[in-house]
Parts: structure tokens; C-alpha cells; sequence
């Protein structure tokens, strides 16, 4: 599978992230829908949010092969009393404010699925889960065509079949809260990874014969 | 029986992530909603959502039934209370007969795409 976008968020204490690059397709823009308040920034090399007020919203530079792709951050709440509402997105457009968006919701200690149309937000899913301060947590959301799906630590927890947003967008991050250094919800390990892109490299193609005969997704075949 | 369907009201403006468009269900519970962009909405869940689920009135919950059991298998009275709960929401949907078709005809009223086979809900 071929990772489009891949960043640690190593660098300087208090980078803005549209100031920073990450390893691969990590150059990020601030969208368009946003873009008022103060940049979110690197911290002890993990991304957090410096605005209490506003929301940010940036993708990232790395393009998607296909429609069909995982973003995986890991998340690690940092001791406080904080609230956090930051996330993540997947099809995300570079010009209006639409895709598929998977926040963390501390206050109430839930992983939220919303879809994004046009700025019109509608939560699809919601699992709770009170997360351990200072601790990892790793978020994948599986975008595709027939489901969107989050994984906490490999474990599915959210499923929507919704599938209006269908255009490839991008990965990015929506960044809201009262994060500090000492406090909220600090990202790290930012990657988006196509699916079952690359896997097919060399294989002869009756290989797939019995996929698409089956009727079950070519992805869920070969991943 | 673990997963089962509630019709629910829309809350929110849809105008951010904080003012969604979300079933009226209180935090702290696991769901899955099928359709969300019309002023009802069918939502899935598991256990042990249930209890919370089935004692707010606003739902209405739809039977503890397999896919593929009948409704005529429910007592006359309990049917003639789910029509009138549904058709409080505007559902007008006879409640016999197959129960996968019946979920079909309710998700229908809110999503001419909709089919139950699709729908998911997660355990904790």
C-alpha cells in the first residue's frame, strides 16, 4: 500500500504547522473555509491546538491514488482539565468544507464519525471510550466507498455506510480546544495510506479472479 | 438479541462539528445512525445501550426481532402500540409480516436507499 502522506511533527517547539513539513506529502495549507485564529503548533514533536476559540482545519499535501484510503494519527491525552475537541479527516476538498471527520470529544470521552457537506456537519457514529492520560492511542479511519470505519489500537469501533462525500480530497486535521503544552490532545504519527493500491504491484491479474467473482470489495481481498 | 433499531429525532444546526446534525440521544452511548440528514433518523445500537435507549420516550424503539422472524409473532397489542408510536413520528407502516421488510419500509420513510442489511452497530 502506498503512504501519501507521512509526518512525525518533529520539529521546533511552536512551529505553526502550515510553517512545517513533515517526511512525506506533509506540507500543510490551512483551508479555506477557516483560517482565522492562531496557528496549531508543534509541541515536544506532536501537534496540538494554540486556539481556544476557533477551529482550524488543514490537509495535507500528499494526494490519494484512489477514493479509498486509511489516515491513522495517534492521539495522546495530556494531563489537565482542558476540553479538546480536535480530530482528523479523510476526503477532505481543499476548497469547501466537506469530507469525512473523526474527532475525539473529551468533554463527554467520545469518538465521533461526522460527515462534513458543504459545512453542513452530521455525526454518523459515536463510541465511547475514556482515554488514559498520557497514553497513545492509535485512530485509524478507514475511508471507504461502501463504509467508513474507525480502529482504536486495531479494534473497530465506528461503521457508517454513508458515502455521500465521494471525491478523493485529502487527509488533514481539524484542530479545536484548550490544548497547552501541559494540557488537551497532542497528535502524532500523521499518515495516510492508500488501499490495496500498491499490494497488486506484480501479481498476476487472474490472481484476482476469485474477487471480483465473489462480489466482495477488491480491497478487502488483497489487504 | 444485540442489535436494534430506534427511530429518533435531528438535533442540532449542522453548521460545525460542535452543532451537528445527531440523533437527540444523550452522550455516553455507542450508536450508529443509517441516515442523518432528514428530521428523523434510524439509529442502531447494541448493548447495553439498550436500557438507556428504550426508556427515553422521545425514541421510538423498534422490536427486539431478528431480521428474518415476523412480526406476527407479537402480541396484537404491543403491534397496535409500535403503529401508534411510529405514526406519531408521521411513520405510517404496518407492523406484521416480515421483520427485515418492515425495518426496509421504516428506513425507506426516511432514505429510499436505505437497507437494514447495511446498517451496523459496534459492542463496546
Amino acid at each position: 500500500m502506498a503512504t501519501f502522506v507521512d509526518d512525525t511533527f518533529t520539529d521546533t517547539d511552536g512551529t505553526a504547522l502550515d510553517a512545517h513539513t513533515g517526511e512525506t506529502g506533509a506540507a500543510w495549507t490551512q483551508h479555506p473555509s477557516y483560517g482565522v485564529g492562531t496557528d496549531s503548533v508543534i509541541n515536544s514533536n506532536r501537534l496540538r491546538d494554540a486556539d481556544s476559540s476557533n477551529a482550524l482545519v488543514y490537509y495535507a499535501s500528499g494526494v490519494p491514488a484512489g477514493v479509498e484510503y486509511d489516515v491513522q494519527v495517534t492521539l495522546r491525552r495530556v494531563a489537565g482539565g482542558g476540553q479538546d475537541f480536535s480530530g482528523f479527516f479523510g476526503r477532505l476538498s481543499t476548497t469547501v468544507d466537506s469530507g469525512y471527520f473523526l474527532q475525539y470529544r473529551v468533554d463527554v470521552t467520545e469518538w465521533r464519525l461526522f460527515k462534513a457537506d458543504g459545512g453542513a456537519y452530521t455525526q454518523l457514529g459515536s463510541y465511547v471510550q475514556g482515554l488514559t492520560n498520557d497514553t497513545d492511542y492509535v485512530a485509524r479511519l478507514e475511508v471507504k466507498d461502501a463504509t467508513k470505519k474507525l480502529f482504536v489500537d486495531g479494534v473497530e469501533r465506528i461503521s457508517s455506510t454513508n458515502n455521500d462525500i465521494t471525491a478523493a480530497g485529502r487527509a488533514g486535521m481539524r484542530l479545536i480546544g484548550s490544548a497547552t503544552a501541559s494540557d488537551g490532545s497532542h497528535w502524532d504519527n500523521f499518515s495516510a495510506t492508500d488501499i490495496g493500491v500498491t499490494t497488486t504491484r506484480g501479481m498476476p491479474f487472474g490472481h484476482h479472479g476469485t474477487a471480483f467473482g465473489g462480489g466482495r470489495p477488491l480491497a478487502g481481498n488483497i489487504r | 438479541m444485540s442489535k436494534r433499531w430506534y427511530v429518533c429525532p435531528v438535533e442540532g444546526d449542522g453548521k460545525s462539528a460542535e452543532t451537528c446534525f445527531r440523533p437527540r440521544l444523550s452522550a455516553g452511548l455507542n450508536w450508529s445512525a443509517v441516515l442523518t440528514d432528514r428530521a428523523l433518523v434510524l439509529v442502531s445500537a447494541s448493548e447495553p445501550q439498550h436500557a438507556t435507549l428504550r426508556s427515553n420516550t422521545a425514541l421510538c424503539a423498534l422490536p427486539a426481532l431478528q431480521l428474518s422472524d415476523s412480526l406476527d409473532s407479537l402480541p396484537l397489542a404491543e403491534r397496535t402500540a409500535l403503529q401508534a408510536k411510529l405514526a406519531t413520528f408521521g411513520i405510517a407502516v404496518q407492523a406484521r409480516g416480515n421483520f427485515g421488510t418492515f425495518i426496509r419500509m421504516v428506513g425507506k420513510v426516511m432514505d429510499s436507499n436505505f437497507n437494514e442489511i447495511r446498517t451496523d452497530a459496534k459492542e463496546p
